[in-house]
């Protein structure tokens, strides 16, 4: 069980990112996505549930205790922190013996994500997308029960980026606690059963209703999410409009797809002209990979 | 012995520590061989002075780079942090095995340099060799953790920079200022002048209460530095 309770953050290098208040809980046995970019502060939660943070106010408990690496958690960063003097398979055995697991064969490990020829590379020599295979592997084969992940999907070979929401499912049907944090929302909806949504700090929405808020989009398709005061007027202008394919909108957000990404920012930018309103925020995702 | 592992492989595979080891060797031994060719009379007295006024300074320098991995402190073990290593035993090995690193091989060229530069107003070649060997290790040790204190301070090489400078400049002179460098200290235990008039065995008292106060406080520092 993860609790933060009125949380409040504020980055100490620039750009100057602040999070919070914030307060919520996150349940053993589930997979949570914090959806947002790094100015909307995901990244920087994800390092305060890692205990790498200082909260200027309020409290982050993991098992009724404060943050801290080990046994109980596992956190992988955008750049993976790993020793690059140390051979790979080497780095996974000192792994689990500082974290008090029982020793496995780094080959069956590294496996779990397609990567068994890195054993006896040198940490030092890899590529950025190799080391963060190393990286996920240590936390995914680890037995650590809150896993914390930035953007785990990100610079991966295509193949692998099924096998970590194959390792990360098989570790939260296990009973352990995965936190994601991700821009796209088509790795949030691949990835957590919970999505909560970030805007300039705020938590702004918390849903489990994936197929509402990150529909699938279809290879080559877009996804357009919006946020606006003036949201049910837009609303009443896009829906009905056969240039997207969904439309799905609740409070200030909207968010819809379809099949011609130039098309629908046409259609947005109409009907914004039309219904008279001003866009706070407009994110446009297409899909990145064809795995 | 796990978490020793670190700052030893870096200190290992670190070019820029073997080409400072060879760099600071060479110079050394080169004016010892000069001062032999040339027969000086205080021979090892002159050697010594280019050793620890230029070579253990600069050759601690890169140990305690390499063996941080050109990092900060704190930041140098938290690979093995995040693995589930307490922050202070991770701190408190890299210090430990910078200084040890540091002190062997500041005190094995101090008495190659003592013993190849002897000459014939020099004391016994035996002695100056082993007294050299002694001051030397303990003076290397102490630079290695004053120079800690400026990687627990400042994460880039700015920290470890900063505290070479304010050697170099305190430390020459031998006023109040000098008493809190190792450079003053092991200026006057082989033989230089005294700071602030204090005795060799008093300067010997100082560099390990230095070397064991900066130790201390830039691991207790680094332990409780968020990464």
């Amino acid at each position: 069980m993860i609790e933060v309770a009125d949380l409040l953050l504020r980055s100490s290098s620039r750009p100057r990112v602040e999070v919070g208040p914030v307060s919520f809980s996150l349940a053993p046995g589930a997979s949570y996505a914090l959806v947002g970019t790094a100015a909307d502060g995901v990244d920087l939660l994800l390092e305060a549930l890692a205990g790498e943070v200082a909260p200027r106010r309020g409290s982050v408990k993991i098992a009724e205790g404060p943050p801290g690496p080990g046994r109980a958690l596992a956190y992988v960063a955008h750049v993976p922190c790993l020793p690059e003097v140390f051979r790979v398979d080497a780095y996974l055995r000192l792994a689990s013996r500082l974290r008090g697991e029982p020793p496995a064969l780094p080959e069956d490990r590294l496996a779990v994500l397609g990567v068994a020829p890195l054993a006896r590379r040198r940490i030092g020599g890899l590529s950025q997308e190799e080391a963060r295979a190393v990286a996920l592997v240590e936390a995914l084969t680890s037995q650590a029960s809150v896993l914390l992940l930035a953007e785990p999907l990100v610079d991966l070979d295509p193949r692998a980026v099924g096998r970590v929401a194959a390792a990360l499912q098989a570790r939260v049907e296990a009973g352990a606690t995965a936190v994601v944090s991700t821009a796209s929302l088509e790795d949030a909806s691949a990835l957590g059963h919970d999505l909560l949504y970030f805007d300039r700090g705020k938590l702004a929405r918390r849903t489990s209703d994936k197929e509402a808020w990150a529909p699938p989009m279809g290879p080559r398709g877009a996804r357009l999410f919006i946020r606006s005061e003036g949201a049910r007027f837009l609303l009443a202008e896009l829906a009905g409009n056969p240039t997207f394919d969904q439309v799905h909108g609740e409070g200030a957000d909207l968010v819809v797809t379809g099949k011609d990404p130039v098309a629908m920012a046409a259609a947005v930018a109409a009907a914004t002209r039309q219904a008279n309103v001003e866009l706070d925020l407009l994110r446009f995702e297409q899909p990145e990979r064809d795995a | 012995m796990s978490l020793a592992a670190l700052p030893l492989l870096r200190l290992g595979r670190s070019r820029q520590a073997w080409l400072a080891l060879s760099g600071c060797s060479g110079l050394a031994l080169a004016s010892a061989l000069f001062q032999r060719r040339h027969a000086a009379v205080h021979g090892a007295d002159r050697a010594l002075d280019l050793y620890a006024s230029i070579a253990v300074p600069l050759l601690v320098y890169a140990l305690v780079a390499a063996a941080l991995g050109h990092d900060g402190l704190a930041r140098s073990g938290r690979s093995l942090v995040r693995l589930g290593a307490r922050p202070a035993r991770a701190a408190w090995t890299t210090v430990l095995v910078a200084m040890l690193a540091s002190g062997l091989v500041c005190g094995v060229l101090g008495a190659a340099t003592a013993a190849c530069a002897h000459g014939s107003g020099d004391p016994p070649v035996v002695r100056d060799a082993l007294e050299t060997l002694a001051f030397g290790a303990l003076a290397g040790a102490a630079y290695a953790s004053y120079f800690l204190v400026g990687a627990a301070l400042v994460a880039s090489f700015w920290g470890r920079a900063l505290l070479l400078l304010v050697d170099w400049m305190l430390g020459s002179t031998d006023g109040i200022g000098a008493l809190l460098t190792p450079r003053a200290h092991l200026r006057n235990l082989l033989g230089g002048d005294a700071p602030l008039d204090t005795t060799p065995w008093q300067s010997l008292v100082m560099l390990a209460l230095l070397a064991v106060i900066f130790a201390t406080w830039s691991a207790r520092r680094a332990a409780r530095a968020r990464l």
